[in-house]
């Protein structure tokens, strides 16, 4: 019975009038947070300063897991290992640290070939460039992740609104796990508690109830 | 017996020095050593009487000859100055295979028939290429390539049937392959003999694809009987042009495409070839055609190197010596309009099987073209892809590499790396460390003492010029002392993981004296 509530509980929360390979794909907790209807294509802004270079490799994660192509532009401190233990595959991952003045060639350039693309401009972006750059994206089928100010015209914005590291004492231990609370701006009400990263660096999803720890 | 192909071997002596006098005319008669990587390999006969060898160091060898001319190595020259001498072998038989520039083989049954004999048509080819190129040569016959090149060694025709008894006595170092040829010998088997003798399935599992080839050699059965299958006919690739290919650099760009597409189309048969044909058209109409053989598996770079190799020698035409009738044999007169690869030697690959997800495919394809364009616009640097392999620091264990580079990690993940940080890895790993400063609750730096004792507790952390952050919790020092061997590359630091109260964690490093900031977990 329980795993018929559960079924159920899953098909409550897919539109049956769209078809499953427009979905972006990600991974259980994450979607829990986005619900079904974020298309491949669609453009998110990853705001706030907190645990935002985490929560875009697990978004990546999504995305390489189900064999999509990733690549991250303009982000020289991305931690590759980190990234691989979230689940980013590095043999379909291409970094870009650098892209300089030509950063638009380079972003229309990876969206036509990818499925997901990071990029970090830490000046806002002009409206008209974000909505021809995204508009190339979307045709194509590459979601656009952002850092920094978000893009005009972002279908969603999602950040970590609190966050706790575990493991370190005052002279002693070691950094073992973070728990970080994540909401998204379309679906307010809906926040998702996440172990990110948890003891082994990858994403678990942590009991709603915040103990005392 | 063996059902290994008669085969003639034709092999000129200390090549690359040969084909430096050609090109380059230094005299091959004095001391010469041709150097690669600092390490001779390959020298005249008047520097091996003065106690040259192969692999001595640079400066070892003029020790000991110091009258040594020292010429690098360079493979395109090689290849460039064997083409009149291959072009002058064709002249009197047919079926020639390169096998690297200064051996060629053929097999010889045809040639035996025509000029009446083995020994007879080894004595026709040495002198029509002493004669027409001007370079000193050796024969050795024997039953598979292989044999025949160890036979060529000594100038000795192995009788049919032969050939097995002929290789048992030679030592194992004639295999060519040094890690294999030490681990032998440490199991005590000094001979190809003793090698045979061992069960072929037994060698497979244990030592692997490319021993088992060894074994097989050994055994006197030319690797080629295991070439049971014809190629399907779709796996040559060709390529025409509009524009004749008439410069070398131009024409080794397309080689490089060509030499890929070729490898996918073996690779997706699960397929790896071991001659290589390479044709070329000339916008005149003229036909060239030459066969190149490998040992082992030929990868992409070798591929492209080869047909890049041949085209040079093509295009910038054999350079032959003056008054030989060599020097304009083989060249075309005018630009290549066509290129065709055509595999021969195929065999089943195991070990390169395409992975399972999205290796081959539209995706893949779609993907590379993206990474080739940003590569277009930026330089082939700025596209890195990582691969993960061992060290101490987040920045160690990853190694990017170039988009379409190998991806080969510079260190092994396996041995263990003591003072390796535990995971969970940061996902924040700075290219330049910042530097930093660690306060304690008096408002003096944190130090280090020599046994590993914090001075105080760390209360405060200033990175850069910025306002003091209060840490709430650390943990550490963890000391790491980095090849200390190498003063280059020696790093002796002290790491920290701190938590500040924002609620951000940082990985802190300790270098004499100096704090930096070199990852942040967020």
């Amino acid at each position: 019975m329980a795993d018929l509530a559960r079924l159920r509980a899953l098909l409550g929360d897919t539109d049956p009038r769209e078809s499953v390979g427009d979905q972006l794909p990600m991974i259980p907790p994450i979607r829990r947070l986005l619900g079904s209807r974020v298309r491949r294509g669609a453009l998110v802004a990853i705001e706030g300063e907190a645990a935002r270079y985490s929560l875009s490799m697990v978004l990546l994660a999504g995305v390489s897991s189900a064999g999509g192509w990733c690549a991250v532009v303009g982000v020289p401190a991305f931690g590759c290992v980190a990234a691989a233990a979230y689940g980013v595959r590095p043999e379909t991952l291409g970094l870009v640290p650098q892209p300089g003045a030509a950063w638009t060639d380079v972003l229309s350039a990876l969206t036509t070939g990818m499925d997901a693309v990071l990029v970090h401009r830490p000046e806002a972006v002009p409206g008209g460039l974000a909505r021809q750059l995204t508009a190339k994206a979307r045709r194509s089928g590459c979601t656009v992740l952002t850092l920094g100010p978000a893009w005009e015209g972002s279908d969603l914005r999602i950040s970590v609104v609190r966050r706790q590291w575990y493991g370190l004492a005052q002279g002693g231990g070691r950094l073992r796990r973070c728990r970080v609370t994540v909401v998204a701006s379309h679906r307010p009400r809906v926040r998702v508690d996440l172990w990110l990263p948890a003891e082994d660096g990858g994403v678990r999803e942590a009991a709603p109830v915040v103990s005392a720890a | 017996m063996t059902g290994a192909v008669r085969t003639l071997l034709l092999w000129c002596p200390d090549w690359p020095v040969v084909a430096a006098d050609i090109v380059d005319g230094v005299p091959a008669t004095g001391p010469v050593a041709v150097l690669h990587a600092n390490r001779v390999v390959a020298c005249s006969v008047a520097a091996r009487a003065d106690g040259i060898r192969r692999g001595l160091r640079k400066r070892e060898a003029q020790s000991r000859c110091p009258g040594l001319r020292v010429v690098d190595h360079d493979p395109g020259r090689d290849a460039r100055a064997f083409e009149p001498v291959l072009a002058a072998v064709e002249e009197v038989v047919a079926g020639v295979e390169v096998l690297r520039p200064g051996a060629c083989a053929l097999p010889v049954r045809g040639p035996a028939r025509y000029f009446g004999g083995e020994e007879a048509a080894a004595e026709r080819i040495v002198e029509q290429v002493a004669q027409s190129c001007a370079v000193e040569s050796q024969v050795g016959i024997a039953d598979g390539v292989f044999a025949a090149g160890l036979a060529a060694r000594t100038g000795r025709i192995v009788p049919p049937g032969e050939t097995p008894r002929f290789l048992a006595g030679l030592p194992v170092t004639a295999l060519g392959r040094p890690a294999l040829t030490d681990l032998l010998r440490r199991l005590g088997i000094r001979t190809l003999g003793g090698f045979a003798a061992l069960p072929g399935g037994d060698v497979l599992a244990r030592f692997g694809f490319d021993a088992a080839l060894a074994h097989r050699l050994a055994a006197g059965l030319d690797h080629r009987p295991l070439a049971v299958r014809r190629p399907p006919p779709d796996l040559a690739v060709t390529e025409t042009y509009d524009e004749p290919l008439e410069r070398v650099d131009v024409a080794a760009f397309a080689a490089r495409s060509l030499a890929e597409r070729l490898h996918e189309g073996l690779a997706g048969y699960g397929l790896a070839c071991t001659r290589l044909g390479i044709e070329a058209v000339t916008a005149h109409g003229q036909e060239l055609h030459r066969v190149w053989r490998h040992d082992g598996l030929l990868t992409p770079t070798a591929i492209a190197d080869r047909v890049r190799w041949q085209l040079d020698g093509w295009l910038r035409g054999a350079a032959g010596r003056p008054g030989t009738t060599a020097a304009a044999v083989s060249r075309p007169t005018s630009g290549i309009i066509r290129l065709r690869l055509v595999p021969d030697g195929v065999l089943a690959q195991v070990g390169l099987q395409p992975g399972l997800w999205g290796e081959a495919g539209d995706e893949r394809e779609r993907a590379h073209r993206a990474f080739s364009r940003v590569q277009g616009i930026l330089g082939p640097e700025a596209v890195l892809t990582p691969v993960l392999g061992g060290g101490r620091s987040p920045a160690d264990q990853v190694h990017l590499v170039p988009w379409g580079d190998e991806r080969r990690p510079v260190r092994p993940a396996d041995p263990p790396w003591p003072g390796r940080l535990p995971a969970p890895a940061p996902a924040v790993v700075l290219p330049v460390p910042l530097p930093a400063t660690v306060l304690d609750a008096t408002g003096a730096v944190v130090g280090v003492s020599a046994r590993l004792a914090v001075t105080a507790a760390p209360a405060r952390l200033v990175v850069a010029d910025g306002p003091p952050r209060e840490i709430v919790g650390w943990a550490g020092p963890w000391p790491v002392d980095e090849r200390w061997w190498d003063p280059a590359q020696a790093r002796r630091q002290v790491r920290f993981q701190v938590c500040l109260a924002d609620g951000t964690a940082l990985l802190l490093a300790l270098s004499s004296g100096r704090w930096t900031v070199e990852a942040s977990y967020e």
